[in-house]
């Protein structure tokens, strides 16, 4: 799917977010800007601690604003600000424009409220309907998110239902109110491989017939070969690479995607040793001068440790944060 | 692998008694692992995939004894391991160690990273002096790629993927010959994951360790094993060489949890839409009868609905529980 050449749904614009600890000031997210228009599915991917979900969690206006919280940047949504939006405009958008799924779907649900109810309070609350038309369209809702019985399963709590049924649920409560945009955070981490196929075509259907944008937040790069149009690949609080999938898969342009293209094992794999990262994602509080990834990349030179590079544009849509990137021939060109 | 026979596992049985929901209604049977058998060579690795709730976590448990079973025998290098005593059974036990899914839940927290490794020395008697139990230590911390200079720091300051080498290096302390490692990857990130898997390779086979790979992703346990067994609802529906199973699966079910994996490459596969996973696990307690499968099967029959189907030789070395093969 190639990008409408109308304003993006979502801008987000030099985001930070930067939590107050004992141990220093932890920089989860480090500058991230992002596009996404409608009908796009744009994946977050990286390992835990690089930032993603706290990306997601600050576009949506969920993480905590406290003595310790700074939020700096601007998140444009159809070009209004909600850094800063008051809670009850926020509350507006939330679960109507803009909604989110959680890794956990079980922990998501309310255990004393039938799953019904759940959905059936959201269209409620946003003002759309009465109690009664609202119980109509929420088992409309949950025949479309693939539920049998959709009448029954009604009147079930959450812990009647197997993972891959209250991710259902979720997915229905979340698109309730038929929100432009779905920020979906590891959707199908915590659930069966054939599930987890079953749950991402849902979310591909979603974006046919609704023209839903989706964020897909996920640390498996099969996830987002399959499922995708463009990645952003994330470490450390900060954007290292951004390409379309096709070009992210064929030739990625950073030695971190590299290395975790390499690191995962595939069937086609036969004997020999697979290829690993080596050392570990460093601590957010206490991170390296330089580039983050430079301790642990074998292309790694001096200048690497000492200063950290841009992300600088090398196509369109492609971009990458590398002193010595891998793609050959780059023409460098500044955003 | 030299053919010598490690583990034999026959008729592997767990069932739970399950208590009525209803006054009127009769008690259920849980059978989360149900008449199973493979067995295991030296020096092998024999994976155990399915879906959760097929049971694959259970024979692990079972093989160790830390839960009774309903029925069966394990056999360690021709010993029945049921029939002996608490205290006839701990010497075989140190041959048969164990790593789980979730290091930081089976480290104690409190515990340094030297009291960890040197606990298992103590409880088999390995090291007769102080220095002797240090020397181990820092020489296992070695094998797993841990800083022995670490060894005064507390389990929860590592990475999990640290914690996971600590784990192996418990295992490790007691020279165990067989280790069954549930889930030992799949809390771990991408990047620190094939760290971990390289490291249970090189180890096998420097010291020459079977492993009873357990795991759910395929992709990881192919790459791990020279076997696989594949389970649902607590039975093995189709064992074979690893090269095999994914070039030619025979049960249909092999080719779902194939067809659902995602491919992380450019090239986007259209997986013919009859082995498109369909359905879900049904529960243990209403196991369908006939063949369990039959109820998410694109290709079930009449008699699949009737009729449990056995396990039979579709090639060499190649079995499987299907009525259509």
């Amino acid at each position: 799917m190639t990008p409408s050449t109308h304003a993006p749904l979502l801008e987000v614009h030099d985001l930070h977010t930067h939590f107050q600890t004992r141990r220093g000031i932890v920089k989860a997210v480090d500058g991230v800007s992002l596009t996404l228009h409608q009908g796009e599915i744009v994946a977050l991917l990286g390992e835990s601690g690089c930032g993603k979900s706290v990306t997601a969690l600050s576009v949506m206006g969920l993480v905590a604003q406290g003595q310790g919280t700074h939020q700096t940047g601007r998140v444009l949504f159809e070009g209004q600000e909600l850094l800063g939006l008051a809670e009850s405009a926020l509350q507006r958008l939330r679960g109507h424009q803009l909604s989110m799924i959680f890794q956990e779907p079980l922990s998501s649900l309310n255990p004393v409220m039938t799953v019904g109810r759940q959905i059936a309070e959201v269209l409620v609350d946003h003002g759309l309907m009465s109690l009664t038309a609202a119980r109509d369209k929420t088992i409309e809702l949950l025949g479309e998110v693939g539920l049998s019985d959709a009448a029954q399963r009604f009147e079930a709590y959450p812990h009647e239902l197997s993972g891959g049924m209250c991710q259902r649920i979720s997915i229905a409560m979340a698109i309730a109110c038929d929100p432009k945009l779905l920020i979906a955070d590891e959707p199908t981490t915590a659930l069966d491989v054939t599930i987890q196929k079953q749950i991402l075509q849902l979310l591909s259907g979603l974006r046919e017939r609704r023209r839903t944008s989706v964020l897909l937040i996920t640390h498996n790069l099969g996830v987002v070969a399959e499922n995708a149009d463009r990645v952003l690949v994330m470490y450390a609080g900060k954007v290292i690479e951004q390409a379309t999938v096709q070009q992210l898969f064929e030739a990625p342009a950073h030695p971190y995607t590299r290395g975790l293209i390499d690191s995962t094992p595939h069937l086609e794999l036969e004997e020999g040793l697979l290829a690993s990262i080596p050392g570990h994602v460093p601590d957010l509080a206490h991170l390296p001068i330089g580039c983050a990834f430079a301790p642990r990349c074998l292309h790694a030179q001096s200048r690497c440790h000492t200063h950290m590079p841009d992300l600088i544009s090398h196509a369109p849509q492609r971009q990458v944060r590398c002193w010595f990137p891998l793609i050959q021939n780059a023409k460098a060109q500044t955003s | 692998m030299n053919g010598v026979t490690l583990l034999e596992v026959h008729g592997l049985s767990k069932h739970y008694p399950v208590r009525p929901t209803g006054w009127f209604k009769s008690a259920q049977v849980l059978k989360a692992v149900d008449n199973i058998s493979f067995h295991l060579e030296e020096g092998e690795t024999l994976g155990l995939v399915g879906e959760s709730g097929s049971g694959k976590s259970t024979t692990g448990r079972l093989i160790l004894r830390l839960i009774e079973p309903t029925a069966g025998q394990v056999l360690y290098r021709g010993q029945s391991l049921f029939d002996l005593s608490q205290t006839d059974f701990k010497p075989y036990r140190k041959n048969l160690q164990m790593i789980f899914q979730d290091p930081a839940g089976s480290l104690n927290p409190a515990y340094t990273v030297y009291d960890l490794i040197a606990e298992p020395l103590r409880v088999y008697d390995l090291a007769s002096t102080e220095r002797q139990r240090r020397e181990r230590v820092a020489e296992l911390m070695i094998q797993v790629g841990l800083d022995p200079q670490m060894s005064a720091r507390s389990a929860h300051e590592f990475s999990g993927g640290q914690k996971q080498r600590i784990g192996i290096a418990r295992a490790l302390a007691v020279q165990a010959k067989l280790i069954i490692a549930d889930e030992p990857v799949s809390a771990l990130d991408v990047s620190i994951q094939s760290q971990i898997l390289n490291l249970m390779q090189e180890l096998k086979q420097r010291l020459g360790l079977a492993y009873l790979f357990i795991a759910h992703d395929l992709a990881v346990v192919k790459y791990m094993s020279q076997r696989v067994a594949v389970m649902y609802l607590g039975r093995v529906v189709e064992l074979t060489t690893s090269h095999r199973l994914y070039q030619h699966p025979a049960h249909p079910y092999t080719k779902m949890l194939l067809a659902a994996i995602p491919h992380a490459s450019a090239h986007r596969r259209t997986a013919p839409d009859v082995t498109q996973a369909q359905g879900e696990i049904p529960s243990p307690i209403d196991r369908p009868k006939g063949c369990a499968f039959h109820t998410r099967c694109p290709y079930a029959i009449q008699r699949c609905r009737e009729e449990d189907p056995a396990l039979k030789e579709v090639a060499v070395k190649h079995v499987a529980a299907c009525h259509l093969l």
